[in-house]
């Protein structure tokens, strides 16, 4: 359910910045141990072993406790485990990272939109939406 | 079996009583001595298959540090791994093929890795080249020269056991990793017939009642591997035969109920081996760590012989305290093996000319790194019950670095012998604590809680609570910072005499440490020199329940009464406490918990219970940045300018010193982008320390830091905060060419409105070409 919800977005995202005209920014650089780690993660969380996860992220952020990749997937991991306050944060501390307008914001803020409108925000998921949307314009 | 010895005893009785009208007596009596033999056999039944099955051994708990985790790109030295190589108890060879070597070549190291199941997965077995340049792992190749691009894991080094109340310590091994060679010895030595017997060997009992007939006492064995277990759960050293009946009658019950292999390995691990201390060593694992400081795979067939030797007798065969009686019987041992062609008679003669091998010392059984292990205990004892901790083998995985935690204990330890070398008395008086921390997920690195890091005594760490002075000071600005519409960093604060009549009626009147007013001072500058006037008096204004509201948010001490005093540091915390507070800052305003554990499994290896990071938003991190951009000057102008000329080049660093009254307590919290550090220096006593902030915990800390892997801090504005030059002279807009031009953070929309007549200036004009041309030069 929240993977449809949150994946249409990110597919019209990956739309729009596909059919860009000018170069787009570099998707912030993963050391191909970071990205191992997390591809890992990703397969362990589908297989619903979020423990597994939980820890080879912790082993990437041990790498580098700056990539933004990293702690957006920490944060999906926290809202898959209906922790949504801590979802947030974690959101937050990847935007910290990736950059203003970079397609990482962008999904931190789909991923952030998700969160407030679990939250009952409606309000806020709206204008953490636009936030995404205005980045992926501006990707174009 | 129960029937014959049944029959057996009924015979006795029918000898003693001879009358034949008490037949029926006899036979009652016959049915009764059955009936309670078997329930005599029953209960033993029980008291063997509980020893045997129920909770088969008593396990310490298993304290481990971090595992070094490769891959290239990470930074480290040569000397590092070969550091934890060293910890491990890695041996050096030419050309290592067995688990547990390695060898320095010359532009990297070769080594065999032993291979660990850790909770996320299993890393194996295997040979790996590391290359070294620049101080970072270049390449990592396998064995056959192929590049490897994944992450490998060293095994982790074991930094303390938890043990039993009992006393017994183990290290259990399976059957099929136990080397065959030490199985079919064992068997030959002590009982070739293992496979074959049902428990007991009568011949051999008989044999050995006729010797003990003869001598009129127990003089001799004859035991089976399975008598010889069944003695081991049950120790009592008499020789009596009612003993050895019930061992007998005992042995046949367990081969009865188990196989083979399940009671070899039992008596594998579960055999006495040896005394260190108070704990008893049992089983072979764990005796070849103590004898030999290797792994039971990792043994040469002369040092798997004096393990065999030993069974008959730990105490008197023991190689350290009677080496020849263990070379004797060892060599005993390696003929026997010659003559049951498990070796050549030539090998049997070449091991039998080499040296014993075993250790000068026995392993430690205390923690090296006892303060740490304190602080692991205190968060296991949260989640676990003491008992457990003791006996269920739990495997536990800290964040000690062991390296980074040598480095801490010699931080300590020079800089405070330096510090004494100057001084004619009280040389030894000075005592320090200090904690590491990663800032990017909160795991305690390194922890040392007193000057003799190897003495469990007082954890100066986590229980000596001293009053922390101007470590308070970037948190009464933090506060003022908040009301942005009326504190920025340019804001100008009086820094003139204060006195205050408190509530009690006593006066306030805190100086400066120079004894000096310095009149109007840039709101900045008052944190850059630590100004106890101007500080003070802006507490004031702001209330003193914010800054302690402020202390408990960021994760210190919630308890504290908002007096004046607090503005100060009048406030008591342990360093532990304080780095929680300061990580909170180091991290923008994100608190997490301190952690020491990441992970716990139990003794088959499954996960009980993980550590997740968790993060809260404890402060905005706009204004904990600006804070940290304040505190990154006291170190290149401030009261820690020492540092400059301390730390490596281009090292950007935030942190601030502190002093107590009468020089008592000397303490420097600061950070860099990766790790956060806090020292404390002062004495037991509480006497004065004679040394400052700057004098005492600043070297130390320094000390640490120069030699950690890292990043400079975070100088790059989040979002709704830039940087703006400022005329620190009148807290005006000016720019870089101003004589006293400082760069100071800004919230949006609150950079001052007025401009700086430097900027001006002819001067100023002639400085901004200069300035402009310098950049066009300058790459940073």
């Amino acid at each position: 359910m929240f993977i449809m919800r949150h994946l249409i977005p990110l597919v019209l995202l990956a739309l729009l910045s596909a059919c860009a005209t000018t170069p787009t920014p570099e998707p912030v650089e993963s050391s191909p141990e970071i990205a191992a780690l997390v591809q890992q993660a990703d397969d362990a969380r589908q297989q619903g072993d979020h423990a597994r996860a939980q820890s080879l992220l912790e082993r990437a952020l041990r790498i580098d406790a700056r990539n933004p990749r990293t702690w957006y997937e920490l944060a999906s991991l926290k809202l898959d485990a209906g922790a949504l306050d801590s979802a947030e944060t974690f959101a937050r501390k990847s935007l910290r990272y990736s950059g203003e307008s970079s397609r990482e914001a962008a999904q931190n803020w789909l991923l952030i939109s998700e969160i407030r409108r679990r939250l009952g925000d409606a309000a806020g998921a709206k204008a953490a939406q636009q936030k995404a949307q205005a980045i992926g314009r501006s990707l174009r | 079996m129960v029937k014959k010895a049944a029959r057996s005893k009924r015979k006795t009785s029918r000898r003693k009583s001879q009358p034949r009208s008490h037949k029926g007596l006899l036979w009652k009596t016959g049915l009764i001595g059955l009936v309670l033999l078997s329930i005599y056999v029953i209960y033993l039944d029980m008291r063997i298959k509980q020893s045997f099955e129920g909770q088969r051994w008593a396990l310490p708990a298993r304290v481990f540090a971090r595992p070094l985790e490769l891959h290239t790109g990470l930074p480290l030295r040569r000397e590092e791994l070969l550091q934890e190589l060293k910890l491990l108890r890695y041996r050096k060879d030419a050309h290592p093929n067995n688990p547990g070597t390695y060898t320095a070549v010359r532009d990297g190291v070769v080594l065999v890795s032993r291979g660990f199941r850790f909770s996320d997965g299993e890393e194996h077995q295997r040979k790996l080249r590391i290359l070294f340049s620049n101080g970072e792992i270049s390449g990592l190749r396998d064995e056959n020269g192929q590049p490897i691009h994944a992450l490998v894991r060293l095994e982790p080094v074991l930094i303390a056991n938890i043990y039993p109340a009992h006393q017994e310590d183990r290290s259990l091994v399976q059957l099929d990793e136990v080397p065959p060679l030490l199985i079919r010895t064992l068997m030959a030595v002590e009982d070739k017939d293992y496979y074959h017997h049902l428990g007991v060997r009568p011949t051999a009992i008989i044999r050995a009642m006729l010797a003990n007939l003869r001598a009129g006492r127990a003089v001799q064995g004859g035991s089976t591997l399975t008598q010889q277990l069944v003695k081991n759960y049950f120790l009592t050293s008499s020789r009596s035969l009612w003993r050895k009946f019930n061992e007998a009658i005992m042995a046949l019950l367990l081969e009865m109920h188990y196989d083979k292999d399940e009671i070899l390995q039992a008596y594998l691990n579960e055999i006495y081996l040896g005394q260190s201390g108070a704990q008893a060593i049992h089983g072979f694992g764990l005796a070849s760590q103590f004898y030999f400081q290797r792994h039971l795979n990792e043994l040469e067939p002369e040092q798997l012989a004096l393990l065999v030797a030993m069974v008959k007798g730990p105490s008197y065969y023991n190689p350290r305290r009677h080496p020849e009686r263990a070379r004797d019987r060892r060599n005993l041992v390696l003929d026997v093996m010659a003559q049951d062609e498990l070796i050549t008679p030539q090998q049997a003669q070449n091991y039998q000319s080499r040296q014993l091998g075993v250790s000068q010392k026995a392993p430690p059984t205390k923690s090296p790194f006892p303060a740490f292990v304190d602080l692991v205990r205190e968060q296991l004892k949260r989640d676990y019950d003491e008992a457990d901790l003791r006996s269920e083998g739990l495997m536990v995985f800290t964040t000690l670095d062991p390296l980074i935690q040598l480095r801490t204990e010699q931080g300590v330890r020079q800089e405070l012998s330096r510090i004494e070398k100057s001084r004619t008395k009280d040389r030894g008086k000075l005592e320090s604590a200090a904690v590491v921390v990663r800032v990017g997920n909160g795991e305690v690195m390194a922890l040392v809680g007193g000057r003799d890091p190897r003495f469990p005594g007082f954890n100066r760490a986590l229980n000596a609570r001293r009053p922390i002075g101007s470590l308070i000071k970037p948190l009464v600005f933090l506060e003022a910072l908040k009301l942005e519409q009326q504190y920025t960093w340019a804001s100008l604060l009086d820094d003139g005499p204060l006195s205050i009549t408190l509530d009690d009626g006593s006066e306030w009147a805190p100086t400066n440490y120079d004894r000096q007013s310095h009149g109007p001072v840039l709101m900045e500058d008052a944190l850059i020199h630590s100004y106890n006037q101007a500080t003070a008096r802006l507490g004031l204004e702001i209330g003193v329940p914010r800054v302690t509201q402020s202390l408990a948010q960021l994760g210190g001490r919630s308890d504290v009464r908002a007096y004046p005093s607090v503005l100060l540091g009048a406030v008591d915390m342990t360093p532990l406490e304080v780095a929680r507070v300061y990580q909170s800052l180091a991290t923008e305003g994100y608190r997490m918990p301190l952690r020491a554990i990441r992970s716990v499994m139990d003794a088959e290896g499954r996960s009980l219970q993980q550590y997740d990071l968790d993060v809260h938003q404890a402060e905005d991190p706009r204004y904990v940045f600006m804070v940290t951009a304040a505190m990154h000057e006291v170190t290149r102008q401030g009261t820690a300018k020492g540092l400059v000329q301390r730390l490596p080049g281009g090292l950007k660093v935030a942190g601030k010193t502190g002093t107590t009254n009468d020089l008592r307590d000397s303490w420097f919290a600061g950070y860099s982008g990766d790790y956060l550090g806090v020292v404390w220096v002062g004495r037991d006593d509480n006497a004065s320390s004679g040394l400052t902030g700057a004098t005492g915990a600043l070297p130390v800390w320094a000390h640490i830091f120069n030699g950690l892997h890292q990043e400079s801090i975070e100088l790059d504005p989040p979002q709704g905060v830039k940087w703006s030059w400022i005329d620190r002279s009148n807290g005006l807009r000016g720019d870089k060419s101003c004589d006293e031009a400082l760069r100071i953070p800004f919230i949006a929309g609150t950079v001052p409105q007025g401009t700086s007549a430097c900027t001006q200036s002819l001067d100023g004009a002639v400085k901004r070409s200069w300035n402009w041309l310098k950049d066009l030069f300058d790459t940073e």
